[in-house]
């Protein structure tokens, strides 16, 4: 009894651990204190400041944009990596893979300087191009862990089947390949949409000036003087996340669980 | 359908000759097995003929067409696979469908025969479940028609009914020999079930480490075994030597009796009895040498114990000379 009670209110402390910061943000996005200060009196005032706030929205909309372009490359290079991977000798395949993980183990904010270094040393500007390129840099990795996971549990005899049975290796890709991995390509194009959507040093190193990111912005607005409007741009931003998730989980159905789940 | 021709075979991995000079000629319309312990190159066998391997050196020959160069999609074969390979996200029609619609049928035509395919393992009812709804012994029906409405010149079975519990596989190899007889395909069938392979096929090749030990029909292979191998890994065998010859006697061919009977050959000690129903099978120490004999249980059969003194003995004709 004092077990189950026990473990119940350790479930509760980590959920509340992990989810009270976003859930004051969230609340204090419909308060009408400017200093998000107490007591709390409902208001749907920032959100009305928000529509009018240009510059808020447009780096919104860049980043939107920019996470994009990096989901999709993502899942395209990440895809046709890991079935090309699986051709080449166990020692190439493994070599290949450690090369495309490596990213993930170096801190961003060294990847972005490294960049920005690079950038100078081939005497060019800063321009979105590389700032497209260094999300895919660090993004590329997630979608691959993801699609990995995915590919490595198919049945190879799947693929020798429908050869078999007369098909060339094109129809199989499309008609057995593609369906089977399609639910992780999703998967790994949102991991990676998500990434980047949320980087803040890559942007702020490679950004031509005059343009700017969300987090850009929302890291400018903390030195300059900080509103609500953020909590309502956030709050946008996590309600747009969530119902993509339940789309997408919908959609998808199992086999999607099962993708972020890690298992087959 | 196809006579399918073998002509010295070979396939090296690394330094690993997998096959090994293997010839074999099979007649149009025959089952045959191709029976040995893992790792004796069958598989690697079969994938040849399907063309997922290349030999190295050798042919093969379907009717008299070399199809070495011919890559799997184009060489007209029916595959089942142990896990079956059935695809998980078409139902069992689309499934059954798929080879039909690479070949370019019109839909109704399709549909005609993947009914008749339908038809013939039973499976109607379940025409638009998924894979995961069915159970073993139906998706391996799934996997045999999907095989069979093409048409193949010469179907190609791996180890596939392995994972079907023991009733279900009985169940099911009478039924894909009766199936594989009204169509008339010519069939290779890998297995390591020795049982299997006597119960399904017009030809058994037993191979062993790469190279073909014996080829005949499961009557020929039982009771003219040529080596150790081959009788031993099919049935169980006593081995003798007389002179400086290799004799091998099937369990069954024994008598055993407390009395002296006349064609007995050795006395010994009953070390061992086991009862399963309609057998007994006894071990024999005799002479230094381990004997087993089965007997068919009758009721008008001698009591023979555990310690018991016993003669055993066989005629001349179930004593099979082996090759060294």
């Amino acid at each position: 009894m004092i077990k189950s009670i026990g473990m119940k209110l350790y479930v509760l402390l980590t959920i509340l651990f992990l989810y009270t910061p976003i859930v004051v943000l969230m609340v204090m996005g419909f308060n009408e204190s400017r200093y998000n200060s107490l007591p709390f009196r409902f208001s749907t005032r920032w959100y009305e400041e928000l529509s009018q706030n240009a510059t808020l929205l447009s780096a919104a909309e860049n980043s939107f944009y920019l996470a994009i372009v990096t989901g999709i490359i993502c899942v395209i290079l990440a895809t046709l990596f890991t079935l090309g991977a699986e051709s080449l000798s166990k020692r190439a395949e493994g070599l290949c893979r450690s090369v495309m993980m490596m990213p993930m183990s170096i801190p961003w904010l060294i990847m972005g300087l490294s960049m920005l270094l690079m950038i100078r040393f081939i005497d060019m500007d800063k321009n979105l191009f590389f700032v497209a390129a260094g999300h895919v840099v660090i993004s590329l990795p997630y979608a691959m862990l993801v699609l990995q996971a995915r590919i490595h549990s198919i049945d190879p005899a799947l693929e020798e089947m429908s050869l078999s049975l007369g098909a060339d290796a094109w129809t199989t890709f499309r008609k057995i390949t593609l369906p089977a991995i399609a639910p992780a390509m999703v998967a790994g194009g949102f991991l990676s949409f998500m990434i980047s959507f949320d980087n803040f040093p890559i942007s702020y190193f490679l950004m031509p000036s005059g343009i700017s990111t969300l987090p850009i912005e929302i890291q400018s607005s903390i030195k300059f003087g900080f509103t609500p409007e953020i909590n309502a741009i956030s709050t946008i931003i996590i309600g747009i996340s969530l119902a993509c998730l339940a789309i997408v989980g919908l959609i998808m159905g199992r086999s999607f669980k099962s993708v972020l789940g890690g298992g087959k | 359908m196809a006579k399918v021709t073998i002509k010295n075979l070979t396939k090296v991995y690394g330094e690993n000759t997998v096959v090994s000079n293997i010839s074999v000629e099979v007649p149009d319309g025959t089952l045959v097995s191709i029976l040995g312990p893992s790792g004796c190159g069958k598989t690697t066998t079969l994938r040849m003929i399907a063309g997922f391997e290349i030999p190295q050196e050798g042919e093969i020959y379907f009717d008299d067409q070399p199809i070495t160069g011919i890559p799997v999609n184009k060489r007209n074969i029916g595959m089942v696979f142990q896990s079956y390979a059935l695809f998980p996200h078409m139902t069992v029609k689309q499934n059954i469908a798929y080879g039909l619609e690479q070949r370019k049928f019109t839909k109704s035509e399709i549909e005609k025969q993947v009914n008749t395919a339908l038809k013939m393992v039973h499976m109607e009812e379940y025409a638009n479940r998924k894979p995961k709804q069915l159970s073993g012994g139906q998706q391996q029906r799934v996997a045999l028609a999907r095989a069979l409405v093409i048409k193949p010149r010469v179907l190609l079975l791996d180890e596939c009914l392995s994972a079907l519990d023991k009733k279900l596989r009985v169940e099911m190899q009478l039924e894909l020999r009766k199936i594989l007889e009204e169509t008339g395909v010519t069939t290779f069938f890998v297995t390591h079930d020795q049982e299997e392979a006597m119960t399904l096929s017009d030809y058994i090749i037993v191979m062993n480490n790469g190279i073909i030990e014996q080829i005949g029909t499961p009557l020929e292979i039982y009771e003219k075994p040529k080596n150790a191998f081959v009788a031993s890994f099919l049935g169980k065998a006593n081995f003798f030597e007389q002179g400086n010859r290799l004799y091998a006697v099937r369990p069954e061919k024994v008598s055993i009796s407390k009395e002296r009977m006349e064609n007995a050959k050795k006395k010994g000690r009953v070390s061992f009895v086991t009862y399963s129903g309609s057998l007994t099978s006894y071990t024999i120490e005799a002479e230094e040498k381990t004997v087993v004999v089965q007997q068919q249980n009758t009721s008008l059969q001698e009591q023979i114990n555990k310690g018991d003194e016993v003669y055993i003995g066989w005629e001349k004709e179930s004593q099979i000379p082996l090759e060294a």
